[in-house]
């Protein structure tokens, strides 16, 4: 480490443009500093400089040539970028491990709970004020996207906000013992069962309403032509819905109890067979309105006897024969488990 | 060395620069002589890695560092500061015990 060499000192950036006078090590350290806080630029710049040449000098003393060595020196301390993030000690990533399960059971809590909220707000509203059904579903799921974007970012921005000011690297919410979930017995049922179970029904009961109201399609006067044949309103259109609204209790004492007992298998049975043969039943008559049928030009498929009405009658007796085959298997699997 | 077994040997050296750096600097010297004087010593070490990294361990108080302008070039010279021989050699102390520790398993003997 003597200056032997100072006398024959090598200029860096024999490649550089001779108009500018800027040389390649000047672009690459600027590129480096720029990205420091200002009070280590100089510093950082007069050091990074120094060893540059450094390293430069001993190729050409190899006998290398200038552009060429000075071109791979600075190629080998790579992107300027990532030798700042190394320099100001800052991290190369958005979120590091310390936060990011933190970070995503946080996120899915809130979008579990806002969208959904978001979404059946802004529908209650529309339709309050007398949207059209496409406008009520339109702004729902616009609303939904809306609000699942801002929560996606504000969260994961505060989260970004902490990891680089927060100098403690200790889990923000401590990991408990006590917070450990039960595994699930074999045929235990969920609470995602449940929710679906409870959406899908109450789709079915809204269409069940709503086809006797919405104006899908209408006559020459205007006035909605239900889907359902008249003979159905209200009496079996309500006993449908009935038998719905028994489901989602039934799927809620499901949940609660936490495994198939006895009475929920059999309540379950009861409940399909009284569903498969009420609708079978009517499945000999009309279930279609014969003025809606023709008006959609489906008239020749459905009505007593017709192909529709017998692939329902024999899809709603399979759906509640597996229904109960499904459910004994579940209570014996149980039974067996104690 | 395969590159599938590459971060194995990245994994295991992880940490080596940084006892290096202060054994080497009981003797001062500046970031270039050091990259040739550790490689010339058999540690591995890019300067993209080093440089920072000598700044880092100023910053904590293990290094302390001076510029040194009697010469055409000015440079930066370093020293191991008293808490930095201090931390060197507590690991030093852990890498030989983890050196017999591997040996009495190479060897298949208890300790």
């Amino acid at each position: 480490m003597n200056a032997s060499a100072s006398a024959s000192a090598p200029t860096p950036g024999a490649g550089a443009t001779a108009a500018s006078g800027v040389t390649l090590t000047d672009r690459y350290i600027w590129a480096v500093v720029r990205a420091l806080p200002e009070a280590q630029r100089a510093d950082v710049d007069r050091e990074l400089r120094a060893s540059i040449t450094d390293a430069l000098e001993a190729r050409l003393e190899g006998g290398e040539d200038a552009s060429h060595a000075e071109r791979d020196i600075l190629t080998g301390l790579g992107e300027p970028a990532r030798l700042a993030a190394r320099y100001a000690d800052r991290p190369l990533h958005l979120l590091g491990p310390e936060y990011y399960l933190a970070w995503k059971q946080l996120l899915i809590l809130l979008l579990a709970i806002i969208v959904p909220l978001a979404a059946v707000a802004s529908a209650t509203i529309q339709a309050l004020t007398g949207a059209t059904f496409g406008g009520v579903i339109g702004s729902a799921i616009g609303l939904a996207i809306s609000a699942g974007v801002h929560v996606a970012f504000w969260t994961t921005f505060a989260f970004v906000v902490v990891e680089r000011t927060r100098t403690d690297r200790s889990p923000l919410v401590p990991f408990s013992l006590d917070a450990l979930p039960q595994p699930p017995r074999a045929g235990q049922p969920g609470l995602a069962g449940f929710v679906c179970t409870t959406v899908l029904l109450a789709a079915w009961i809204a269409a069940l309403i709503g086809q006797q109201f919405w104006p899908f399609v209408t006559d020459a006067s205007g006035e909605t032509i239900p889907v359902l044949a008249p003979a159905l309103w209200p009496l079996w259109v309500g006993v449908f819905v009935l038998l719905a609204v028994l489901e989602i209790v039934w799927a809620y004492a499901l949940w609660s109890t936490g495994r198939y007992t006895r009475m929920l298998f059999l309540t379950g049975a009861a409940l399909s067979v009284a569903f498969a043969v009420i609708a079978s039943i009517l499945l000999t008559q009309d279930v279609i309105n014969p003025e809606f049928a023709r008006a959609v030009g489906i008239a020749e498929w459905t009505g007593r006897g017709k192909v529709v009405n017998i692939v329902a009658a024999i899809a709603v007796g399979a759906v509640a024969a597996w229904r109960i085959v499904d459910g004994w298997i579940t209570f014996a699997a149980s039974r067996r488990q104690g | 060395m395969q590159d599938k077994d590459a971060t194995y040997f990245q994994e295991l050296r992880r940490g080596t620069a940084v006892l290096a750096c202060l054994l080497a600097l009981r003797t001062p010297n500046y970031g270039y002589a050091l990259l040739e004087h550790l490689e010339a010593a058999g540690i591995e070490v890019e300067g993209n890695t080093l440089y920072p990294l000598l700044r880092r361990l100023e910053a904590q108080g293990l290094l302390t560092s001076e510029w040194n302008t009697d010469e055409a070039r000015p440079r930066k010279f370093y020293r191991t500061s008293q808490a930095g021989i201090d931390l060197a050699q507590r690991l030093s102390a852990d890498w030989e015990r983890l050196t017999d520790s591997l040996r009495h398993l190479t060897e298949g003997t208890a300790r």
